[in-house]
């Protein structure tokens, strides 16, 4: 079985992230990356897919020219090759999953694996966006997943609980937290990772336009949770539940 | 934490490597030794201690293997690797990372001299192991010779008077073992192979030794009881006893026609890893300064406010560079030269031992009150680094030893 993976290079999610003084971005110094945590279980489970059933898994980075860190994380977890998108930037979610369209067009993959959402900016849209530009269908929040034959049988987390479909191969899966827990790196396999191939491409040589169809124009910090008080009487408390809180 | 290094070679290998036993450490060792430092000895290594859940994870990716060479089955590590890694796993917690670095010790010896049959018999099967079923320990200080065995090219060595507790006699093709091996062997007493540094040919005193790989279920082995002890508690120590254990010619790596040699070889390993350790166990000290020093508010200011704990962070912050530094080089030195230069490991080892303590002893006076108990770490640290003034040599023998080689070898030539 062929499998893309994808892993996004994000912010490491222990660090105390700072907004920029005039809401145009984060304060980008002094801080570390890791593969987003959800792609990590995303490549686990391709590579358990693959221990299985034989066949090869690619990691995808689409991002700047660092994102190949994280591609070599993939690597180093047992992946057999990279493709690097060096688009200079992080891409909108829609360029990232026309990107990955074009891609699963050249590689003709059985299977896609992303990470339901990369932890940065959270957006959950790239594995839904991908599957609607291949015309593929798409199983997302997999807290499982079964391959036979040209089937992939995927437990889905939804609120009401636990949705099962069977969906036919080529698909897209976005994987849930509770689907693995992905293997740490073994010693050898960083050493050999640096000898397999990480490929470079730019999204033109794609021939895809990352124009950004949204934008962002400014962050700010949630209001700081303010300490609580203690009220006279019950009607002090409706008139500060109606006018302040505005809960009621 | 991360850490800078100071190393403008550093390439994107040794920084994934880096991050990658920090993980390890993080995850997987802090937890961990946590819970074995508040158990007893023999808690430690029930069958269903968390000690074998780490001993298994670090051998299913690789960590017990750090030390070997690739062609054995080893890795490819670089000596900087070596000490990057080891430096993480030793702020993950010093007791686990001893015991993965002992578990290699037979390994290791062996593959100095690598003869076929050692990488055969015992080598190839260790680095092969993925589940903790081999683990290796080294059998060198008895209860009578604690610092002095540690003194190659020392008078003391050779003066025939000292007579050793464990001696191996030639005896047709094999050799037979009598004696014991102290309680402070690492490892000792769930070890399945020792490399056992012993008195061959007492007319040399310590100096006569032999270096064998053996395994320890041979009849006539037995074991005492693991250790209890103030610190690194989550590494097993206990006595190995040799009761006429008759072993194969084989097994002898190094007789004491080199003993002295080897000796000095493999302390000069082992006292500059010790330094690795001291300078990752002082780093972690310093992180949890740092990140209490920041929060804790004290007369209306945070900690880190106050001129006297900028000047004690300070301090604390040159020991953990410092210690990196003089390890780091001598170790990559002596692993990579043929007539280690032993004088550099052992100030690795004094200095930063002495160091790593200091930083984690005044660590705790910035903690105050809370540094005191268990909710914090830093008390588990300051008990484990108290151990190392002492372990690996004692920092007052090994100054007398290192200055002895000052005074026969300074300076030594270039190249």
């Amino acid at each position: 079985m062929k499998i893309l993976v994808t892993a996004k290079r994000v912010t490491d999610p222990e660090m105390k992230i700072k907004i920029k003084e005039d809401g145009s971005g984060i304060e980008m110094s002094s801080l570390s990356f890791k593969v987003n945590p959800f792609d990590e279980i995303a490549i686990e489970e391709a590579l358990r897919i693959k221990e299985d059933k034989g066949g090869e898994v690619i990691v995808v980075g689409v991002g700047s020219d660092k994102a190949q860190t994280e591609i070599r994380y993939g690597l180093s977890m047992g992946a057999d090759r990279g493709i690097h998108v060096n688009a200079g930037s992080d891409p909108d979610s829609d360029a990232v999953a026309r990107i990955l369209a074009k891609l699963a067009e050249m590689e003709t993959p059985d299977l896609v694996i992303l990470g339901k959402q990369a932890i940065d900016v959270d957006d959950n849209q790239v594995a839904q966006l991908l599957a609607e530009y291949l015309g593929w269908g798409q199983a997302c929040f997999a807290s499982k997943v079964e391959i036979s034959g040209n089937t992939a049988r995927v437990e889905r987390e939804v609120d009401g609980g636990i949705e099962v479909v069977d969906m036919d191969l080529p698909g897209v899966i976005s994987a849930d937290l509770r689907l693995n827990e992905p293997r740490y790196p073994a010693l050898p396999a960083i050493m050999k990772a640096k000898k397999k191939e990480i490929k470079k491409v730019t999204p033109s040589d794609l021939g895809v336009d990352i124009t950004p169809k949204v934008v962002v124009t400014r962050l700010s910090e949630p209001p700081r949770r303010k300490s609580g008080r203690i009220v006279a009487d019950v009607a002090e408390l409706i008139k500060a539940l109606k006018e302040e809180a505005r809960v009621l | 934490m991360n850490y800078l290094d100071l190393d403008l070679t550093l390439t994107e290998e040794d920084i994934e490597l880096k991050k990658a036993a920090h993980r390890f450490a993080k995850e997987v060792m802090r937890p961990i030794a946590k819970k074995l430092d508040e158990m007893t000895p023999e808690e430690v290594i029930a069958k269903d201690s968390p000690f074998w859940d780490f001993m298994r994870k670090a051998y299913a990716l690789g960590y017990h293997t750090i030390l070997i060479p690739e062609p054995y089955g080893g890795m490819d590590l670089t000596s900087k690797q070596q000490a990057i890694i080891y430096e993480e796993l030793a702020w993950g917690s010093v007791g686990l990372t001893v015991a993965l670095g002992v578990a290699a010790f037979p390994s290791f010896g062996a593959s100095l001299v690598a003869e076929e049959v050692l990488i055969e018999k015992i080598i190839e099967p260790f680095c092969a192991c993925k589940d903790a079923s081999i683990i290796g320990c080294w059998g060198i200080t008895e209860p009578d010779h604690g610092s002095d065995t540690l003194l190659p090219f020392h008078p003391i060595f050779s003066d025939p008077n000292i007579k050793a507790q464990c001696r191996a006699k030639a005896d047709g093709d094999d050799y037979v073992i009598s004696g014991q091996k102290s309680a402070w062997v690492s490892c000792g007493t769930i070890a399945t192979h020792c490399a056992l540094f012993c008195q061959m040919d007492q007319s040399m005193g310590m100096a006569g030794g032999g270096i064998f790989a053996i395994p320890l279920d041979l009849p006539g082995v037995s074991k005492g009881a693991p250790l209890n002890k103030l610190g690194q508690r989550d590494l097993n120590q206990g006595e190995i006893f040799f009761d006429n254990v008759r072993v194969p010619k084989e097994n002898l790596i190094v007789g004491p026609e080199a003993y002295e040699a080897m000796l000095d070889i493999t302390l000069s390993t082992t006292t500059a890893m010790m330094g690795i350790f001291a300078a990752g166990i002082a780093r972690a000290a310093l992180d949890e300064t740092l990140e209490y020093a920041k929060n804790r508010v004290q007369g209306g200011k945070k900690l880190i406010d106050y001129p006297n704990v900028q000047q004690k962070i300070f301090h604390m912050f040159s020991k953990v560079e410092t210690t990196r530094l003089i390890a780091r080089a001598a170790y990559i030195y002596n692993q990579n030269t043929t007539t280690p230069a032993e004088e550099y490991s052992n100030v690795a080892k004094v200095y930063g031992c002495q160091s790593a303590f200091d930083v984690c002893n005044d660590a705790i006076q910035i903690f105050g009150g809370n540094g005191l108990t268990k909710e914090y770490l830093i008390e588990k640290l300051f008990r484990d680094s108290r151990a190392m003034l002492i372990e690996d040599g004692s920092n007052d023998t090994l100054a007398i030893g290192g200055g002895h080689k000052v005074i026969e070898t300074y300076p030594r030539m270039d190249g």
